[in-house]
C-alpha cells in the first residue's frame, strides 16, 4: 500500500508528502549522493529535514552507550568523525545493526535512528590520535561500550537522509569522549587488525568467520584494517559499498568453483515498497540489475514515466563502478552471492528491482540487502525453461517485461548451444 | 617438446585476442602443430586456434601433449616479448610447467605453471552461411569501434551489394558500408542480418593484426564466424548473435 494512504504519524513522513517536484532528471543518478547538481548539500533531502522526537533529551553532555561511529564524506580528506551515542538504554545495538532491521517500516526506522546523536571532530583521514583510537574501540566493540560525550553546545535536532547510509539523527560539534567501559573486541578481530594483511583479506577473512557486513563496514570505517601506512578513515558510505564490492568479489571467486544449477529459479520479495524479482538461470556466473524507479519517488517527482537503470557484469565480475544504480547494485550482488555460496552452486543472475512511489525517502542501501536476502529466505519457484520462468515473474513486476527485455544484456544474449538445438529439428 | 618461433606477432596477438574472454583452456600440442579450441564462460563464443608447425622456425615434438594452461598468465608474460625477439616454448624438466624462453641480447626463461581443465565436452552448432564476405581486418575493426560510440551491441548485414556494420542507439546511429568491389571477396546467395555484442567482438578483433584478411561468414540471426587467415596459422571465432527486440 501506498504510504500515503497509510495517514502517517511521523512528522517526517508527512513532511516528505508535501514536497513538490523538482525539474532535475539528474537527480535519479545522484539520489542525493554524489550532488551532480553542484549544489553543496541535496535540496530534497534538506528539505526533509525536520525536528526530531527527543528534542527534549538533547543536552551539552550525553551518558549512553554506543553502538557505532559515523564518518563523513564532505571535505575529504579532512572528515568528520565521531561516535553515535543513544540516548536511550534500550539494545542500543539494534539501532546501528540493520540485519536486524528487516520488517520494520518507515516510521520506526526514523524512531529508531532519531535516537542516536551523532558527535563529530573535523579529523585528517590518514592522522592518528586519541579520537580515531576511541572511534576505532566503539567500531571494533561487538556491544555498544557506554560513553559519556561532551559537546560544544548542545545538539541540533533534526534526521538527516542518504541514499547509502542509514538516516542520521541529531549532530553536534564534539568536545570530550571518554569511554565509560572497556569496549568488548573479539580476538580473532584485534588480532586481524594488528596483523600487516590488506583491509580486503582482513575483512574477507572476518566475514568467513560470521562477523557480518554491517560489523565490518563499521570497522573498515574506522581505518582498522589494511597495512599501517595506508590505514584511514573511510567515509561511512565509501565503506558501506567497499564492503559489498570486496566480499562480493571474494565471494564470485569462491562460487566459480561449484556446480551451475539445474533448474530456473524464480525468488522474490517486497519490503518498504521495493519490489524484487530474482531469477537464476542454469548457466555460469553473469549478472544484470535493473531499477525501475515509479514516477512519484522522491528521485523521480519530475517524470512521468518509470525510470529503468540497467547495469551488468561478466564472469569475472567488472571493473568500472557501476555507475548508474552505484551502491544499490553492490547491495544486491553481495547477498546474490550469499545465497549461492550459501547453496555452494553458481548460476547466471537477473534481478528486477521495481521501486514504487511510497518508497518516499531513502532508508540507505541496507534496504536492498536486506530485500535481497529475505527473498532467498522465502519459498522460491523452480521451472525448466526461461520462457516459463520470465512469465511467472513478469505476473509480479509492474512495468511490462518487454521494457526489460529490450534493454537487458543478458537475456538478449543468445548462446551457442541454441543453435544446436535448432539444427537438430 | 621444443618449439621456437621467430616472429613472436602471432602468437602474442592471437593469445592477446582468446585470454580475455576464455581463462583456461587445454592446448593439445602435436606432430601437426599447436591447437586450442575452447568456450569462454558465458557458451556466448568458441575459440578454434591453429598454428601449424610450419609457422614455426624450429619444431620437435614426437608426442601428442594436452597443455592446461591459464591463459590470462600467458598472455602477460607473452606482452613482456618485443617483436624482435624469438619465443621459445617447451615443457620444464618435470614437466610441470610450459617454459616460455624469450631470447635477444638476454635470455630470460618463464615458467608458467600447468593447470588440471576439465574435459568440457563442446557442444559446437553446425551451421550453414549464406554469406562470406572477406576484409581487410582493420575495416571491421574501425567499424565496431564506430558502432560502439551509440551502442553496445553491432548489426553485421549483407545485400547482394554490400556489407553493412552498423549501430543505432538512444544518441545517435552509425553505418559502415563496404561494397562488392571493396571487399576481398565477396560471396553472398541471400540477404542476411544478425546482431552481436561489441564486448566480444573487440576482443576478436584484436586478432586483426595476424592476417591481411578477416572472412565474416554470416546468417540470419545465427552466429558469425570469423576467420583469420596467415600462412601456417587459423585463428576463427564462432560467436551466438544478440536476440533483436521488436
Amino acid at each position: 500500500m501506498p504510504l500515503a494512504e497509510k495517514k502517517p504519524s511521523c512528522e517526517i513522513v508527512k513532511a516528505i508528502l508535501k514536497l513538490r517536484p523538482m525539474s532535475r532528471e539528474l537527480c535519479l543518478a545522484c539520489k542525493g549522493g554524489r550532488l551532480l547538481c553542484g549544489r553543496p548539500s541535496c535540496p530534497l533531502l534538506a528539505r526533509i529535514k525536520i525536528r526530531s522526537p527527543i528534542e527534549r533529551k538533547l543536552k551539552e553532555s550525553l551518558f549512553g552507550p554506543s553502538p557505532s561511529i559515523f564518518v563523513g564524506w564532505k571535505g575529504y580528506p579532512n572528515v568528520f568523525v565521531g561516535p553515535l551515542t543513544s540516548v536511550s538504554e534500550e539494545s542500543p545495538e539494534l539501532y546501528d545493526d540493520p540485519a536486524r532491521w528487516y520488517g520494520l517500516d518507515f516510521d520506526e526506522i526514523i524512531r529508531m535512528r532519531s535516537l542516536l546523536v551523532r558527535s563529530k571532530v573535523r579529523h585528517h583521514v590518514a592522522e592518528r590520535s586519541r579520537i580515531v583510537e576511541q572511534a576505532q574501540e566503539v567500531a571494533l566493540s561487538v556491544n555498544a561500550p557506554d560513553t559519556e560525550v561532551q559537546f560544544e553546545r548542545r545538539p541540533s535536532y533534526g534526521i538527516s537522509f542518504s541514499p547509502l547510509t542509514q538516516p542520521l539523527g541529531p549532530t553536534a560539534p564534539l568536545k570530550k569522549l571518554t569511554l565509560a567501559e572497556n569496549p568488548k573486541i573479539p580476538k580473532k578481530v584485534d588480532a586481524l587488525a594488528g596483523d600487516e594483511v590488506s583491509a580486503s583479506f582482513a575483512a574477507t577473512t572476518l566475514y568467513r568467520e560470521g562477523y557480518d557486513v554491517y560489523y565490518l563496514t563499521r570497522v573498515l570505517s574506522s581505518g582498522a584494517l589494511g597495512y599501517e601506512e595506508r590505514r584511514r578513515l573511510v567515509p561511512t558510505r565509501w565503506s558501506i559499498t567497499a564492503v559489498d564490492d570486496l566480499l562480493g568479489k571474494a565471494l564470485m571467486r569462491e562460487i566459480h568453483n561449484y556446480p551451475v544449477i539445474n533448474e530456473y529459479r524464480v525468488y522474490h520479495n517486497t519490503y518498504l515498497d521495493n519490489h524484487f524479482e530474482i531469477l537464476l538461470m542454469p548457466r555460469r556466473w553473469e549478472y544484470e540489475q535493473f531499477e525501475a524507479w515509479a514516477p512519484n519517488t522522491l528521485w523521480t517527482l519530475a517524470l512521468d514515466k518509470p525510470a529503468i537503470n540497467i547495469e551488468h557484469e561478466g564472469y569475472h565480475g567488472r571493473s568500472s563502478y557501476a555507475e548508474q544504480e552505484g551502491g544499490g547494485y553492490y547491495a544486491a550482488r553481495f547477498a546474490v552471492l550469499e545465497a549461492l555460496a550459501k547453496m555452494r552452486r553458481q548460476a547466471g543472475v537477473v534481478v528486477f528491482r521495481e521501486i514504487y512511489e511510497g518508497y518516499i525517502m531513502p532508508v540507505g542501501v541496507w534496504e536492498v540487502r536486506e530485500n535481497v536476502r529475505q527473498a532467498f529466505r522465502n519459498p522460491y519457484e523452480r521451472f525448466t525453461t526461461l520462457g516459463e520462468a520470465l512469465e511467472s515473474l513478469a505476473a509480479r513486476l509492474k512495468i511490462p517485461l518487454r521494457e526489460y527485455l529490450k534493454r537487458s544484456t543478458i537475456l538478449r544474449q543468445s548462446r551457442l548451444e541454441d543453435f544446436i538445438a535448432k539444427a537438430g529439428v | 617438446m621444443k618449439a621456437t618461433l621467430a616472429d613472436p606477432k602471432i602468437l602474442k596477438s592471437s593469445i592477446d585476442a582468446i585470454s580475455n574472454m576464455i581463462d583456461e583452456a587445454g592446448v593439445i600440442v602435436s606432430q601437426e602443430g599447436i591447437a586450442l579450441r575452447a568456450m569462454d564462460p558465458a557458451h556466448v563464443a568458441l575459440v578454434d586456434f591453429k598454428l601449424e608447425k610450419e609457422a614455426f622456425e624450429e619444431y620437435d615434438v614426437n608426442e601428442t601433449l594436452t597443455l592446461g594452461i591459464d591463459l590470462d598468465r600467458l598472455n602477460t608474460i607473452l606482452k613482456r616479448a618485443g617483436s624482435s625477439d624469438r619465443i621459445e616454448l617447451s615443457t620444464s624438466d618435470d614437466g610441470g610447467s610450459l617454459r616460455i624462453t624469450i631470447r635477444n641480447s638476454a635470455t630470460r626463461r618463464f615458467d608458467l605453471p600447468l593447470i588440471d581443465v576439465g574435459e568440457e565436452e563442446l557442444r559446437v552448432p553446425q551451421l550453414e552461411f549464406p554469406a562470406k564476405v572477406e576484409i581487410d581486418p582493420k575495416i571491421l575493426s574501425e567499424g565496431i569501434k564506430d558502432a560502439e560510440i551509440f551502442s553496445d551491441h553491432v548489426t553485421l548485414r549483407c545485400d547482394a551489394e554490400n556489407l553493412y556494420i552498423s549501430a543505432r542507439g538512444d544518441l545517435g546511429n552509425v553505418e559502415v558500408k563496404v561494397s562488392r568491389e571493396e571487399a576481398v571477396s565477396f560471396e553472398v546467395s541471400e540477404p542476411c542480418r544478425s546482431m552481436f555484442s561489441i564486448e566480444y567482438l573487440k576482443d576478436m578483433i584484436k586478432a586483426g593484426d595476424i592476417a591481411t584478411t578477416v572472412r565474416i561468414n554470416l546468417g540470419n540471426d545465427i552466429p558469425v564466424k570469423l576467420d583469420f587467415l596467415a600462412p601456417g596459422v587459423s585463428l576463427s571465432f564462432l560467436l551466438a548473435p544478440r536476440v533483436e527486440s521488436e
